[in-house]
């Protein structure tokens, strides 16, 4: 078994469920009826999307569950594609659990599905309702096309009460045998803010790496696994090192391999923590709204990326 | 008057009337000299190593070699002048040939393995004495469209070539007659698969002549058609040509034909330049140091590299002559436009697209600056440089990160930004979790190579391995199934034996330094690896065996863009 902490004390049963009671209730319920429609799960990260969708087909089907669920994540492949070849081929082939009578797709991250892919999607959920149920999640079920969800049965996961994340870590840590205080433990709920994956994370690598889980060992792993190379190339664009900014970001793209997504969304995140005036950073707000518009509509990434450091550099010019 | 093209008629017969390329001539000449000599005893290249008697003296002696030049210097003139100098018979192949596989087996391959057959043009045999050598001549052998076993970025329909090149790499092991390729560019020869012809050939380099050299050429011709023509002529038409005999040779006969006398007026007719395609510096030029909106547009139809190049130079040179920050901007907005364009065209397959792609990048780009810019240096783009050195890297990035967003139930996003660095400061210090991750994920070596140092990978798969040993045997020894040995081989474990390897895999761990969770670990020494483990790069991977290939052809790429535009 995979020793990574997240994997090896996944809930297999709705019942272990982390802070969701009022939705594993409902979702037991049609376990029971050996019954599901399709459901769409919207919530933040790290508060049970996928589990629930594994633990609820583990129910459904016992067993047999990895022939009958398809999982995938629609932020790895987003356009319609997908729907059309991968998901229509599960889709119409029978369900192997002759009980059950249905098979189930759980499509991950499904807001990054293009409306089109989505449109091409609610097709396919009415043609093989029958044989084949979905499951949704996302994190904004703004993004998700209105016909879809009204044929889908909508769970809002809240982020998970930091009484419950408390509670599970400790006990985790009891069970690792970690060494963890009262202040590490303040400090690592503050760190996963809700994110159950993040706090379990970090309890692992923390331990692991530092032994004690005190407040300066969650900083000093933060600071290595998440350096801010993405704040630092903002802040060349903004200095006017244009070159040095488009540097970095050829390393964030090549080396860690991020694409233009993470990064554009890696500097919209740290817009606001530059002093600047609030003007400007209004400005910069819509720039960079234009420039994920461009790079949905363009062919390259990069060149967008460049061109968006270059207006960040003139914008901020004082 | 002129009755045979003039280019024919004054092609140098021998070595001794060619102009310039003294030291090729001399190689190629030893070279013959080389083949002469050794002819009688020769087995084909394969035998060099093992029959050192055969070419002591003779080292570094390769069956083939490859002429390299700009069109028009002389490459072909060369290769005949040396087989006339040598009384050889010629057999020539040049592109308009389709060139298959079977077409270069049936001439070059039987020819050059035959040594009392030789060939008319067709390909036909026809015998001739004994002794006798034929020079091989594959003109534009560059441009072979081999597509045997290249996935590469080639998107050429035309398979008439395929196998061609392999077909060759073996005439050259075999052949008992030399061989002489004529390319264009030498590292589109060699390509995919070009190691094994890299070692079986020499290549020689044709410079460009010089301007006096074609003066001098067309003085003879004019000599020879006793045709009259002033210094000026001569001089301009030795400018225009750049280094290309051959468009002199031409651009000169157009002039002479109906005229004993070429003067000066006669020349302004045409253009002061053969109309060759401008190198990339000179496009940059025009777009972002000048400002004429018009003729940076014009540009782009000249330049000698596609539209998608010409974007990504101007992109990386943008900021180098852009200093301020206003107009830096408005060029990058440009180009950023221009690609909203190219994705357009690439969703609808909407061509026409295209020229707003154009003229943005190149007319947007020259009006985005308010006054003309100096000369700065400018430089190939380094994105993409980066991109090819990295390209095996960033495919292994790619499965691992498959195999973890299928594991961890993730995106590839999260798994390479957030779940790879977590993992890395943990693999510092935990190798019993090292080891679980691989075994679990079934990591290949360049795979779990992404997630932690070098030194360490290599002695974290020595312990892995020592452990699959056991497990195998373990397995056997303890039940009394038969197992297939193909179960062997799967990095997973066979779920029926889950216990058994489970107890293994835990004996092995203890034994594992720095696994029991409280000594420090112990960070291994590279040279305690033993022969057992595999070379990290080539540990399992199905292409691993080419990778070594691929790239040294990925170099060699960069090169030929960097040597072409410098």
């Amino acid at each position: 078994m995979l020793e990574i902490w997240t994997e090896k004390y996944r809930p297999k049963v709705l019942e272990a469920i982390v802070g969701q009671e009022a939705i594993v209730e409902r979702l037991s319920s049609y376990v029971a009826e050996k019954n599901i429609p399709h459901l769409l799960f919207a919530g933040p990260a790290g508060t049970g999307k996928t589990t629930t969708a594994i633990a609820l087909a583990q129910e459904l089907f016992g067993e047999e569950w990895k022939q009958n669920f398809l999982e995938m994540n629609a932020s790895d492949e987003r356009g319609i594609g997908i729907v059309r070849h991968k998901i229509k081929d599960f889709a119409r082939t029978s369900a192997f659990n002759q009980t059950i009578g249905f098979k189930v797709i759980f499509l991950d991250e499904s807001d990054a599905l293009t409306p089109e892919a989505q449109g091409a999607l609610r097709r396919t959920m009415e043609k093989y309702t029958i044989s084949c149920r979905f499951i949704l999640s996302c994190n904004y079920s703004s993004k998700i096309i209105d016909p879809i969800q009204s044929r889908c049965a909508t769970f809002r996961f809240p982020k998970i009460r930091e009484e419950a994340v408390r509670n599970y870590l400790t006990e985790l840590a009891q069970k690792e045998k970690v060494d963890i205080d009262e202040e590490g433990m303040n400090v690592l709920l503050k760190v996963a803010d809700g994110d159950l994956r993040r706090g379990v994370t970090m309890l692992q690598v923390v331990s692991s790496a530092e032994g004690k889980v005190a407040p300066e060992a969650i900083f000093r792993v933060l600071s290595i696994a998440e350096p801010g190379d993405i704040q630092d190339m903002l802040y060349k664009a903004i200095a006017g090192k244009y070159l040095e900014a488009r540097e970095r970001l050829s390393g964030l793209m090549i080396k860690k391999g991020l694409s233009g997504i993470d990064i554009i969304k890696g500097i919209h995140g740290e817009i606001f923590n530059i002093s600047l005036d609030d003007r400007t950073i209004i400005k910069l707000v819509e720039t960079i709204g234009e420039y994920e518009f461009r790079m949905v509509e363009g062919a390259n990434e990069r060149i967008q990326l460049e061109a968006l450091l270059a207006s960040i550099s003139v914008l901020t010019t004082k | 008057m002129t009755k045979t093209n003039l280019t024919e008629k004054y092609r140098p017969h021998t070595f001794g009337d060619i102009v310039g390329n003294t030291k090729i001539k001399a190689e190629l000449k030893a070279w013959a000299q080389t083949w002469k000599r050794i002819a009688p005893a020769w087995k084909g290249f394969n035998s060099l190593d093992k029959n050192n008697e055969l070419i002591r003296g003779e080292r570094g002696f390769r069956p083939a070699m490859v002429m390299e030049g700009p069109p028009g210097v002389g490459k072909t003139t060369c290769a005949h002048a040396l087989a006339a100098d040598m009384g050889w018979d010629v057999i020539e192949l040049n592109a308009s040939d389709a060139r298959n596989r079977t077409r270069i087996r049936e001439v070059v391959t039987r020819g050059a393995l035959n040594q009392v057959l030789s060939f008319d043009d067709d390909g036909s045999f026809k015998s001739y004495q004994d002794g006798t050598m034929t020079l091989i001549i594959l003109d534009e052998a560059d441009n072979l469209y081999d597509r045997s076993g290249d996935d590469g970025d080639d998107k050429t329909e035309d398979f008439s070539d395929r196998g061609g090149k392999d077909e060759i790499i073996k005439a050259i092991q075999l052949t008992r007659h030399p061989i002489l390729l004529i390319v264009n560019n030498w590292y589109k020869l060699m390509g995919p698969r070009g190691g094994a012809l890299h070692q079986c050939t020499r290549t020689v380099r044709f410079r460009e002549p010089t301007k006096e050299m074609i003066k001098k050429v067309l003085g003879r011709i004019l000599t020879g058609e006793d045709v009259n023509a002033t210094p000026v002529v001569i001089d301009i038409i030795a400018a225009r040509a750049k280094g290309d005999v051959r468009g002199a040779i031409n651009d000169l006969e157009s002039l002479m034909i109906g005229r004993s006398e070429i003067t000066s007026e006669n020349v302004t007719t045409f253009d002061r330049h053969r109309d060759k395609k401008k190198k990339i510096f000179d496009v940059l030029k025009i777009i972002l140091l000048e400002m004429d909106m018009g003729r940076a547009i014009k540009s782009l139809w000249e330049a000698d590299v596609d539209m998608g190049m010409v974007q990504e130079w101007i992109a990386e040179n943008i900021p180098r002559i852009y200093t301020n920050r206003d107009e830096l901007a408005r060029g990058m907005d440009m180009i950023s436009k221009a690609d909203v364009f190219e994705g357009r065209i690439r969703r609808r397959q909407y061509y026409r697209y295209r020229r707003y792609v154009g003229q943005l990048i190149t007319g947007g780009v020259c009006v985005a600056k308010k006054h003309r810019h100096g000369w700065s240096k400018m430089q190939f783009p380094e994105h993409i440089k980066n991109m090819s050195r990295s390209k095996r890297k960033r495919r292994v990035q790619r499965t691992l990160a498959r195999k973890i967003s299928q594991n961890i139930h993730v995106s590839l996003g999260y798994a390479i930004t957030v779940f790879v660095p977590f993992w890395r400061i943990m693999a510092k210090s935990d190798n019993r979790l090292v080891f679980n991750t691989i075994y679990e994920m079934g990591l290949d070596m360049n795979e779990s190579a992404e997630l932690m140092d070098r030194d360490n990978v290599k002695w974290i798969w020595k312990q892995y391995l020592e452990y699959q040993k056991k497990r195998i045997s373990d397995s056997i020894g303890a039940s009394s199934k038969k197992i297939s040995a193909a179960a062997f081989d799967d990095r997973k474990p066979i779920s029926g034996h889950k216990s058994i390897e489970e107890t293994a895999q835990v004996e092995v761990l203890s034994r594992i330094p720095g696994t029991d969770g409280t000594s420090k670990p112990i960070v291994p020494k590279t040279d305690a690896v033993e022969p057992l483990i595999p070379k990290i790069d080539d540990y399992p991977e199905p292409e691993s065996s080419d990778e070594g290939k691929t790239r040294k052809k990925e170099k060699k790429d960069n090169q030929i863009s960097l040597d072409s535009f410098f």
